[in-house]
């Protein structure tokens, strides 16, 4: 098994009176691929939220690559390598599907103002690697034909892999899907189950995913975490998840004697 | 042709920089009204175009630029009179220069000063701390004796002429133009759009909004020392909110984030109250309801974001797409 790239250990976020996530414990390995799932108002995007900086912990420790996060803006932590999508959509309607791309490679750039408004030598040599860089990503979610179009005429389904484009251009090492699948057509949906399992080979990165479509969870996910009113309860594989009885009552309420 | 292909915005920056250094050799020949009417549309783009870097780019609306302007021009004012430069000389040449950069310097430090506690806000905050600022310089240098107060500063040398102008005009479009394109610009325009997504993107939004900031005032002070050393005398009245206003329409009306556009708004609404003065008294009637016309017909701006500008100049030129590049 490999290494630990992310542990969260005894998180807890409040918000005013309201526990939304209790002491949660995660470990996800470096090429983890692991799921996240709840009823709604569970507390996952809050625990996304919370390892992205959006959201500073109430208590506990979040390490990523042995290095506590806690603390760090969002654009940080982001620099340390973990990326992340959006439930509702963000992308920037003023870009391109390219541009889109283009502004998550900004902090991979080693130049400055003064070189980017000079177009100087050093500006133009990393552009091209940066243009080659998003080429081939976008190549891989079969967007290149877009590229000119503003990134939210696209239709649903590839505004949302174009935010997984984007993530994966700031060159992560985990990356945070919330809910990837969300308003797509069974087909789609399929399409999708294939390109995040491609993705974690191709780019070599540790998925940590928040989704509703139980099919979509259980066809990628090798580790499957429960939240229920923002504790943990359970833990395990697809299988095991199916068959926890915490689980099925947290979905579909007690059995009735 | 490898200078060609490697550095072909520094040639048309030199090219730019070449005309307008000869077109102002002949800058006496035509009448001093049309020659002062293209210096204040050139001081005007300036402006604008500094503008639209912070309210366009990177979508802080701010209203205090005319308070920038006006740092500069008593700046650049003050330092010229210290050290006694004379039109027409080489030595006075230089220290205008130099003046002129120590004019963007100041008003770029009022503009960190200003802009890290006040780009926090957003909106409609940021708009009325920046019209705030705008009239806390305008009302400061009323009261600063040594500037003149409200009678105005006099006397200043007439340095500023067409190349001083349309060279720094054309240095800073060359600037804008490449920030935009490259990889480090979009920054800008990603914080515009949405700075939580610019954020978890690795983006430090305050960094880039400080940075729109600070390089808008650089030049927004520098078009001022220049305005001052054309016109010879400046007041506080001349830097209101009212001069603030104006430059913001010019940007609105060119289209937030449309380089050509709000180059060609500064020109037009600097023009067209030149153009409308035999109507008299109706001039600023129709020139207000123009802008309302205009707003109404295409609250986007005359040009929009451009897109369609840029689809036609590819046709034009048959330049490649970015991809092809």
């Amino acid at each position: 098994m490999a290494e630990s790239i992310l542990s969260l250990r005894k998180c807890t976020m409040r918000f005013g009176g309201l526990t939304a996530v209790s002491e949660l414990d995660i470990e996800i390995e470096s090429d983890g691929l692991i799921g996240l799932i709840g009823p709604n108002g569970a507390g996952k995007t809050t625990v996304f939220n919370m390892i992205t900086g959006f959201y500073r912990p109430s208590e506990g420790d979040i390490q990523f690559d042995n290095r506590s996060v806690v603390g760090l803006k969002p654009f940080e932590i982001s620099k340390r390598g973990i990326a992340r999508t959006f439930q509702n959509i963000r992308l920037c309607p003023s870009l391109s599907v390219f541009e889109s791309a283009q502004v998550a490679q900004a902090k991979i750039i080693d130049y400055g103002f003064f070189h980017a408004a000079g177009d100087l030598v050093r500006c133009r040599r990393q552009e091209k690697s940066v243009r080659r860089t998003i080429l081939e990503t976008l190549d891989i979610f079969h967007l290149t034909d877009e590229m000119d179009e503003p990134s939210t005429s696209l239709p649903y389904g590839d505004q949302r892999r174009l935010e997984i484009v984007r993530a994966l251009a700031t060159q992560p090492r985990l990356l945070l899907l919330d809910e990837p699948a969300a308003g797509m057509n069974p087909s789609e949906k399929v399409e999708l189950m294939e390109l995040i399992k491609s993705i974690r080979k191709r780019f070599n990165i540790a998925i940590l995913m928040i989704e509703h479509d139980m099919r979509v969870i259980m066809g990628v996910c090798e580790r499957i975490c429960v939240l229920d009113y923002g504790v943990k309860i359970a833990e395990g594989t697809p299988e095991q998840i199916q068959r926890h009885p915490k689980v099925i009552e947290a979905y579909l309420g007690e059995q009735v004697e | 042709m490898a200078l060609w292909t490697d550095h072909r915005s520094q040639l048309y920056l030199a090219a730019a920089l070449i005309v307008c250094v000869l077109l102002s050799l002949f800058e006496h020949q035509i009448s001093p009204y049309y020659y002062t009417v293209i210096i204040y549309i050139g001081v005007n783009v300036i402006l604008a175009s500094s503008l639209n870097l912070i309210n366009g780019f990177a979508g802080q609306f701010s209203l205090g630029h005319a308070g920038f302007m006006a740092i500069g021009a008593y700046t650049a004012a003050e330092t010229t009179y210290l050290v006694g430069a004379q039109p027409g000389t080489v030595s006075g040449n230089i220290l205008f220069l130099v003046a002129l950069l120590i004019a963007g310097l100041v008003a770029a430090i009022f503009g960190v000063l200003v802009g890290i506690p006040s780009l926090r806000l957003k909106g409609d905050y940021l708009a009325i701390v920046t019209l705030g600022f705008g009239e806390i310089i305008r009302v400061i240098i009323q009261n600063l004796d040594f500037l003149g107060g409200a009678r105005g500063f006099t006397g200043i040398p007439k340095i500023t002429n067409f190349a001083w102008v349309f060279c720094l005009a054309a240095i800073l479009i060359f600037m804008i133009a490449n920030l935009v394109r490259s990889t480090y610009g979009k920054g800008f325009l990603a914080v515009a759009d949405d700075e939580i997504s610019a954020e978890a993107m690795g983006i430090n939004s305050t960094y880039y909004k400080v940075v729109a900031f600070v390089t808008g005032a650089f030049f927004a002070g520098m078009a001022g020392g220049l305005y001052a050393h054309f016109v010879t005398y400046v007041n506080p009245s001349q830097f209101g909110f009212v001069k603030s206003i104006e430059l913001v329409v010019m940007v609105i009306v060119g289209g937030m984030g449309n380089t050509v556009g709000v180059i060609l708004a500064a020109t037009l609404l600097t023009i067209l109250p030149e153009a409308l003065r035999p109507i008299a008294q109706y001039r600023m009637v129709i020139y207000s309801l123009m802008l309302v016309i205009i707003m109404i017909t295409r609250p986007q701006g005359l040009f929009g974001r451009g897109i369609w500008m840029k689809k036609v100049w590819r046709r034009f030129t048959h330049a490649p797409r970015a991809a092809e590049q």
